[in-house]
């Protein structure tokens, strides 16, 4: 893998014509192509390969842990959800996306960073925009003609809402009105849906309605029987109409992707469950519940004495993630800057990997699942540790 | 499969998707055109000659496969008008399905791209029963609007909505549009998406994205 220069275009414009919104909040730019990265069709080759094998081993993972209580408590999955996660595994409830962050290690290994099972965004920019620039680039000879780009995500998407059909032949699609970013991601899914030749309505998260404290409706008071939501589970059953979504999804009267067995996937318990299904597996990086650390349960050394990544259970856009570098078996147990107290039971321990660097920047590889199957690859890097709400896209090509 | 073959989108290019109605970026137009023929398509000024007789090649292949089947040809003519629908038989099953009438036409993102397109259907006038409800729902509210094969009400031309209305001109007539007091009591609003908004999520960690009003990562 190379970090290459990029080539000049007027992108801006392509991004306006897509109504691709490249800036955030603060004005800083999101999507960077001032430089891209080149891989070989071997290393794509590892990557969809892990990814498969991953994938696999998530499902013998859920398939142990629903079956588990303690595990699901381990997860902070409380005691009433439980019925609810187990019935929608083996219900066989279809799934429709997922993230998986890889990183390179300075020593060519390729570890698993986490899973983002439920609500994983950067989607547009992976699927489209991303496939937009390589197209561009062959077209004006600024790259290879025999360019390609591990990327088949938009044709598996429709492909899987055609699987996935609808009980009225409408998808409704939710998220928070105040996140550009989000409203993007279900608006480009809404668009997916509509091709596979499903109807499509989009509403913010509150527009949703409960009547008669039983059936979920739409703003014209319709029942809705299929639901995207972009919206963590575990914050959907805490609120007022959690208990009415248990009890609608748990009797199939609504459908909600991501379903509800996400919750397994999409909680950084995943990674010690991963550990434990396989230890020494050569994608997967050593962790284990910072309880069983603190309580002495993990192995003396597990970490191997680079360090440790602590990790918040619910952690995303690396929220609630510390780090600690050094040989001791400690780590420190600083409160993290975003949570009012550090409470072991809500994290886990990961060992830290050191990764390899380009030009400064580490990059996350970012292995898209589409029902499933390995669909594709986005790129994003930070010169900080930790990937945060700082990170920036960028595309990648394969050459040669 | 390792890449996409092509990429079209539908609606999304260059319709700004805001769901709050206060937000002027929910005025501008979205880019789907509705035609009865490549004539109408090109007079659009939205979309070359090339791109309009595209769509309807692709319409018409689309259309077999894709058109809604019904038992009766009285079934078939309720839902889009007299004389509209044809016989069918295979495989020893026969159906009626109605006649192509239209296609319906995306922006693609950038030369190259193919332009998305599907069928249309034409639309039982505004005067019976099931014509009405789609009249009713659809934002065309006369005779001469289309229907896309799932059943949605689409008027003809090129759509001028905000994109969360424009979403709602493909949401499917078949639904019965009810109101809450002949359906349900009553009709509760808002007891979802108050925690991210709100930051309250305790020691999950969730800060950072919580107060960007963030629930994707």
């Amino acid at each position: 893998m190379q970090r290459r220069p990029g080539y000049a275009r007027d992108w801006q414009a392509s991004a306006a014509r897509a109504n691709f919104d490249f800036r955030r909040a603060d004005g800083s730019m999101w999507w960077d192509e001032s430089a891209y990265y080149a891989l070989t069709m071997d290393e794509v080759d590892e990557i969809e390969a892990a990814t498969t094998a991953i994938e696999q081993l998530v499902y013998q993972v859920v398939a142990d842990a629903i079956e588990q209580p303690p595990l699901l408590r381990a997860l902070q999955i409380p005691d009433w959800a439980h019925g609810l996660v187990r019935d929608s595994w083996r219900g066989q409830e279809r799934h429709l996306y997922g993230r998986m962050d890889f990183a390179r290690g300075k020593d060519g290994s390729l570890k698993l960073l986490e899973y983002n099972g439920d609500t994983p965004t950067a989607l547009f920019e992976a699927a489209v925009f991303q496939w937009e620039w390589l197209e561009t680039g062959k077209q004006t000879g600024a790259l290879p003609r025999d360019a390609d780009q591990f990327n088949s995500i938009h044709d598996r998407l429709i492909e899987a809402f055609r699987m996935l059909g609808s009980r009225e032949g409408r998808w409704t699609f939710a998220a928070l009105g105040s996140s550009a970013e989000d409203l993007g991601t279900v608006a480009y899914l809404a668009d997916t849906a509509l091709q596979a030749g499903q109807d499509i309505q989009l509403l913010a998260m509150h527009e949703i309605g409960l009547a008669d404290g039983r059936v979920f409706v739409d703003l014209q008071d319709r029942p809705i029987t299929d639901l995207f939501k972009l919206y963590p589970w575990e914050d959907l059953l805490r609120e007022d109409f959690g208990l009415a979504m248990l009890r609608a999804a748990q009797a199939r009267e609504i459908r909600v992707l991501e379903p509800a067995w996400k919750m397994v996937v999409s909680n950084k318990g995943l990674l010690p469950l991963l550990w434990r299904a396989a230890k020494g597996h050569p994608n997967l990086l050593p962790s284990y519940f910072a309880l069983d650390v603190e309580q002495g349960r993990a192995p003396s050394g597990w970490h191997g004495g680079k360090g440790i990544v602590t990790k918040a259970l619910w952690g995303r856009e690396g929220a609630g993630t510390s780090i600690w570098l050094g040989a001791d078996d400690r780590p420190p147990r600083a409160t993290p800057a975003d949570a009012p107290v550090f409470e072991p039971g809500w994290y886990i321990d990961q060992a830290y990997s050191e990764l390899a660097t380009f030009d400064g920047q580490r990059p996350v590889l970012g292995s898209w699942t589409v029902a499933g199957q390995a669909a594709g690859l986005g790129i994003r890097e930070d010169s900080e540790l930790v990937t945060g709400g700082n990170a920036r896209f960028v595309p990648h090509a394969i050459v040669g | 499969m390792r890449r996409s073959r092509s990429i079209a989108l539908l609606f999304m290019a260059a319709a700004p998707i805001a769901l709050t109605a206060c937000d002027d970026s929910a005025k501008k137009p979205t880019p789907v055109g509705s035609f009865a023929s490549p004539a109408a398509c090109r007079e659009s000024g939205q979309f070359t000659d090339e791109q309009c007789n595209a769509a309807l090649r692709d319409a018409q292949a689309q259309h077999e496969t894709r058109a809604p089947r019904y038992e009766s040809r009285e079934a078939c003519e309720a839902e889009h008008g007299a004389a509209a629908c044809e016989p069918r038989e295979r495989n020893g099953q026969s159906w009626f399905m109605p006649a192509l009438a239209g296609f319906m036409i995306g922006r693609a993102l950038s030369g190259g791209g193919m332009m998305p397109s599907a069928p249309l259907y034409g639309s039982a006038s505004c005067g019976s029963g099931l014509g009405q409800r789609a009249c009713a729902s659809g934002s065309s509210g006369a005779a001469g609007g289309f229907r896309t094969a799932t059943g949605a009400a689409v008027s003809p031309g090129v759509t001028t909505m905000p994109a969360a209305a424009a979403a709602s001109t493909v949401q499917s007539a078949a639904a019965p549009a009810r109101t809450a007091s002949s359906t349900f009591n009553s009709v509760e609003r808002g007891g979802l998406g108050t925690r991210a908004e709100s930051g309250t999520m305790g020691p999950t960690g969730r800060g950072a994205a919580a107060s960007a009003g963030e629930a994707g990562s």
